[in-house]
């Protein structure tokens, strides 16, 4: 709470500052509009070699003072800078209309990540698939895996013991995939990226996703892909407050406002004023679990059913202050979580006592960025970011008989896992020609982390040199090599990772893009120094182990077949082949045959090819889209065993989504059909080896949508999720006997069709 | 803004700051209970529970239990008719024959250098076999006849050299490796041992005593007492070598052994038949005992996967040497059961008098 009041002062004060500085000034009124005659609104207006900004309203005008005389007008598009000679005197503050020379829809297609700067999706060198402001809007999700869910290539995994959910990207899953908040890695305890889950939906603006490699830009980890959450802006207005409030059911289960289903609250507030510009906003997700037992319910009954989902509550908090001219942008971000899981695990009716467990997790994650603009040739850019994270478990023993609690003893039960990070990126941009752009980057990573099976207290300081170019030999095409060093303080590091991505603009409409990278994913800290000894178990991490590492082809095209100002349609189709080495995985410690430890011993694949349509026509939006992806079977190994090397599964995917702008309301739907996931299962009987196909049954998620403004500053959203109602999807896989096999029987997915209810409130102030 | 957003606004925010206090928990009502409950002392200090230090024998008719440090011995010495050596199945000892050898003073560190870089007297996580352990099952003839260390013969010449693995399983440290080799003396033991290096060995006597099953030694200290008469105990709680599968053996936290070589016998009765608190005297006519080892063993209780905890829908009788038949079960053994691992805590009362 400190640092909000005290970022409130601070803006308050040099607010005043400045607006005594600026008096002389004449304000100028101007408009600006899209190559195809449209508004275009929110753009970034600034006066060269002034600290005026200002930006352009939803009509595409703008005020902005500005001294007399001949001074140059910048207009940042997102993608392009125009510049624009004005003469301004105390008679000539209307300037003439500027006419940008994108289309509407390229300044809402700009993608960030791995770009040298901001870029239109078209012209990005990489794939990338992004989700945006008003998709997320409409699905009225409470969290970043509630807008993927219905992406081709997402699956999740969910740990209800723990409470958690992993992803899984493109038949790669947990560590393999990067998540970044504004490029700032996001840090996570264990293998899965439950981190996904702990950033406020509110405050997102859009996700990207590339897919594949992008280890020369953000290093270890991107092997899958990167899912880089862009957050959101102070915006236009001089003052926005905006609010929301959602109830939800978790399946048939409801009680308002507590208790069983779900419920948000968000509140949040910006402002922004001569180039200075602060957001706070706060957020309450409480989950009233699903199948939740009562609370005397003995051991047996609770273990009974399995897709029972725990309670879990969040407060989110987050904050945003920047400023910026025409030449400079600075910001700082602050997000903080806490985390609160409940856990019971029944009552022991020999002695009326009974487990309960909270996991806290708190986050707290700092960023500054910042970009410098020196000349047109040269721009830099720098962020800083620190995360500390930890997660605590607490655990009592409760006596129903005597309503005591006693805390336990047993190894583990009363721990706080403590994990900070720190990075530090600094890149710069330089326009050599028209042809060549360079961008020379370094990057630090500090890695550092205690707590129960971890030995000691490590430290993991990563130093990285990279560098890129694009390169434009023709207009339409460009060619992109980039090249990472690695120096690591602990483990081996990769000496060179190499990636080479090209786009030909084949026709207007006809984009190629292919690319080769090579991945890697540094051993994770809990990897290099687990220790977990005990009765039964002798398991060690290992400081010698080397980066996992791929190699990995994409191709895609892009058919913009139709670009009309109300009608539009888009085909992607995409191929991939992933080859993966020296995966991490437990086996015998060679010195010491007792003990197992962690080697650089698995393959693994993934191959596959996605296509996807985009078709608009007036308010209508439809999307469709499918894939088949191949994962690698590792019984191909097995000699003996005579079986396919990939095992496929398909997806289809498509949303609708119709606005009426009449009564400013839309119906949309959202709906993915995941198919069968194969596998194989091994058993051994009498010595012999067989093996048996087994397969996770396929399923249909369907989320339809109603959001219709019911009052000047109130949109309502209703809706119905998980409309096929899918709890667990079958699965014919049989228990394995082995010393930690939970057994097959059903995967746990969901807690059934829910009904959504919700209030937007909106107000802004120009 | 007007008024009714003003409203709005304030609820939302109200609702955005209601903390959440936690429901109180109910409290039930327990039946009494007419029993003796008895919790098994098997923590030696601050070691994990899954690694508890001692070794618990229970003796029912007396409501008595002595803990005992499992490390504290090596070798147990038959106190019955046979001429039987087991090793200690508490601490996870294996021990290997060298067929060829019958003088300790022959056998160098070059004889144990194969054994060492195979790992061939390595016991957990899949490695070992059986014929590296004692019987981990079965009667009482099949645990005689079942130990890695043969019938110690008459003829001295039959009696081979052994190297073993003392154990280390939840143990500190690597205990080490011996040479031993065991003789007859009249009717008891001479045993010989050194650590595998040592050019001399040492010798120790042990006189059988039919009061107790086994008389122990340790390596280090001699003879040390371990097992209380066998008389005196019924069930004994430790950590002790059994089977993950038929053919890997497993040292099992929490396992139970019945006292089955002084003829105490025990039967397993699901609660779905009877329960613990109705199970009377008239009761036994349907029940079938056995003396076997393994009759309680880690049935008890699931100590992976879920959910974890005694197992409540089960109890055991337990018949001890004299013919007394108590009923038995486990009321916790972990903190998810309400219990503290290392800590067991069991139920028992008297059914039948003999």
């Amino acid at each position: 709470m400190k640092i909000y009041l005290f970022s409130i002062i601070l803006l308050i004060t040099t607010h005043s500052a400045f607006a005594q500085k600026q008096q002389k000034d004449l304000i100028i009124n101007g408009k600006v509009l899209t190559a195809d005659g449209l508004p275009a609104p929110g753009l970034l207006v600034s006066i060269k070699d002034s600290k005026n900004v200002s930006f352009t309203q939803n009509d595409g005008s703008f005020k902005i003072s500005s001294p007399s005389g001949n001074n140059q007008l910048l207009i940042q598009s997102g993608i392009s800078t125009l510049e624009q000679n004005i003469a301004v005197g105390s008679n000539q503050t209307i300037i003439p209309t500027i006419t940008l020379k994108e289309k509407a829809y390229e300044l809402k297609e700009v993608v960030v990540t791995a770009q040298y700067g901001p870029q239109s999706l078209k012209n990005s060198v990489y794939n990338i698939k992004t989700i945006s402001a008003e998709k997320i809007r409409l699905r009225a999700a409470t969290n970043v895996q509630q807008v993927l869910n219905t992406e081709l290539g997402f699956r999740f995994n969910n740990d209800l013991t723990l409470g958690t959910t992993d992803v899984e990207l493109m038949g790669m899953s947990g560590r393999n995939i990067k998540i970044l908040l504004d490029g700032v890695p996001m840090v996570d305890r264990s293998d899965s990226r439950e981190s996904l889950n702990q950033i406020d939906i509110n405050t997102v603006e859009r996700i990207e996703i590339v897919e594949g490699p992008v280890s020369v830009v953000y290093g270890t980890d991107a092997l899958a892909g990167v899912i880089n959450i862009i957050t959101k802006n102070a915006g236009k207005s001089l003052i926005n407050i905006s609010a929301r409030v959602q109830e939800e059911t978790t399946g048939s289960e409801y009680e308002a406002l507590r208790g069983a289903g779900s419920h948000n609250q968000n509140i949040s507030a910006s402002w922004q004023n001569k180039g200075w510009n602060a957001l706070v906003g706060v957020s309450h997700n409480e989950f009233g679990g699903w199948n939740v037992p009562a609370k005397t319910a003995t051991i047996e009954e609770v273990n009974s059913i399995t897709n029972r989902w725990k309670p879990k509550e969040q407060f989110l908090g987050n904050t945003k202050l920047g400023y910026r001219n025409d030449k400079f942008n600075i910001w700082y971000r602050l997000d903080g979580l806490r985390e609160t899981i409940d856990s019971r695990f029944g009552m022991n009716p020999n002695n009326y006592k009974g487990k309960l467990q909270t996991y806290t997790t708190d986050r707290i994650t700092q960023q500054i960025q910042s970009e410098y603009r020196f000349s047109k040739k040269l721009e830099v850019n720098a962020v800083a970011g620190y995360t500390d994270l930890q997660r605590a478990t607490k655990t009592v023993i409760h006596d129903y008989a005597t309503n005591t609690e006693t805390l336990t003893t047993d190894a583990g039960e009363q721990d706080i896992a403590k994990f900070n990070a720190a990075i530090v990126r600094l890149t710069a941009q330089y326009f050599a020609s028209k042809k060549v752009t360079i961008q020379p980057g370094f990057e630090y990573n500090r890695d550092a982390a205690s707590g129960q099976r971890i030995k000691g207290t490590p430290v993991i300081n990563d130093y990285a040199f990279f560098a890129s170019s694009e390169i434009r030999p023709t207009e339409r095409m460009n060619i992109r090599p980039g090249v990472r060093f690695i120096k690591n303080s602990v483990y081996d590091a990769p000496a060179v990772i190499p990636s080479l991505n090209t786009k030909v603009g084949l026709t207007k409409n006809f984009d190629l893009r292919l690319s080769y990278a090579r991945g890697f994913r540094a051993p994770a800290l809990r990897e290099l120094y687990y220790d977990f000894f005990d009765a039964s178990h002798s398991i060690m991490g290992n400081e010698n182990l080397k980066a996992e590492q791929s190699n990995s082809y994409n191709a895609s095209i892009v058919w913009a077949g139709i670009q009309k100002d109300d009608m539009q349609f888009r085909s992607t189709a995409t191929g991939f082949y992933n080859d993966f080495k020296d995966r991490i995985d437990y086996g015998m410690d060679p010195a010491q045959p007792t003990v197992t430890t962690l080697i650089n011993v698995s393959r693994y694949k993934t191959v596959g090819a996605t296509i996807d349509n985009t078709f608009i026509l007036k308010s209508l939006q439809v999307n469709l889209g499918f894939s088949y992806i191949g994962r690698y079977n590792r019984l191909v190994e097995e000699p003996t065993l005579d079986l396919p090397e990939f095992m496929w599964a398909p997806e289809l995917n498509g949303n609708v989504i119709y606005n009426f702008p009449k009564i400013n309301g839309s119906v949309s739907f959202f709906y993915k059909y995941t198919g069968n996931r194969p596998g194989y299962q091994v058993t051994t009987t009498n010595g012999v080896q067989t093996t048996n196909l087994v397969k996770i049954g396929g399923f249909s998620w369907a989320d339809l949508m109603l959001n219709k403004n019911i009052f000047k500053n109130i949109t309502l959203n209703a809706g119905v999720k998980n409309l096929f109602d899918v709890t667990q999807l079958t699965n014919t896989s049989t228990s394995s006997g082995g010393a930690h096999s939970t057994g097959g029987g059903s995967v746990p997915y969901s807690y059934g069709r829910s009904y959504v209810f919700g209030l937007i409130f909106n107000w802004n102030k120009n | 803004m007007n008024k009714l957003n003003s409203i709005i606004a304030i609820a939302l925010l109200a609702v955005t700051f209601t903390s959440c206090k936690k429901d109180d928990e109910p409290v039930v009502v327990i039946p009494a209970s007419d029993g003796s409950t008895l919790t098994l002392n098997g923590l030696i200090g601050t070691e994990a529970g899954s690694s508890a230090g001692n070794s618990v024998y229970v003796d029912f008719s007396t409501d008595k239990q002595v803990a005992i440090n499992r490390a504290s011995w090596d070798l147990g010495f038959y106190g019955g008719e046979e001429f039987r050596v087991i090793l200690n199945h508490s601490v996870g000892a294996t021990a290997i024959v060298l067929d060829s050898k019958t003088d300790l003073n022959q056998v160098t560190a070059q004889d144990t250098i194969a054994l060492a870089t195979s790992a061939a007297l390595a016991l957990g996580q899949g490695a070992g076999g059986f014929g590296l352990v004692d019987a981990v099952e079965g009667s009482k003839a099949t645990y005689l006849n079942g130990t890695v260390i043969k019938e110690v013969s008459a003829t001295e010449a039959n009696n081979k050299v052994y190297i073993v693995n003392r154990g280390s399983s939840g143990v500190t440290g690597n205990r080490g490796w011996q040479k031993i080799r065991v003789l007859r003396n009249g009717n008891g033991y001479t045993l010989q041992y050194a650590k595998i290096n040592e050019t001399t060995f040492k010798t120790l006597s042990i006189t059988k005593d039919a009061n107790y099953n086994f008389k122990a030694i340790s390596f280090v200290n001699g003879a040390v007492n371990v097992e209380p008469q066998n008389a005196d105990w019924d069930i004994l709680w430790s950590l002790s070598t059994y089977k993950a599968s038929a053919t890997i053996p497993y040292t099992f936290s929490d396992f139970v052994i019945l006292n089955f070589l002084a003829g105490a016998q025990a039967a397993e009765v699901l609660t779905s038949t009877v329960s613990y608190a109705d199970f009377k005297e008239s009761n036994l006519a349907a029940v079938t005992f056995k003396s076997e080892r393994d009759v309680i063993a880690g049935n008890w209780r699931i100590t992976s996967g879920t959910p974890l905890g005694v197992k409540t829908d089960r109890f055991y009788l337990v018949k001890d040497g004299s013919g007394n038949v108590y009923k038995l079960k486990f009321n916790s053994f972990i903190s998810n059961d309400g219990g503290e691992r290392g800590k067991p805590v069991i139920e028992y009362k008297l059914v039948k008098k003999a």
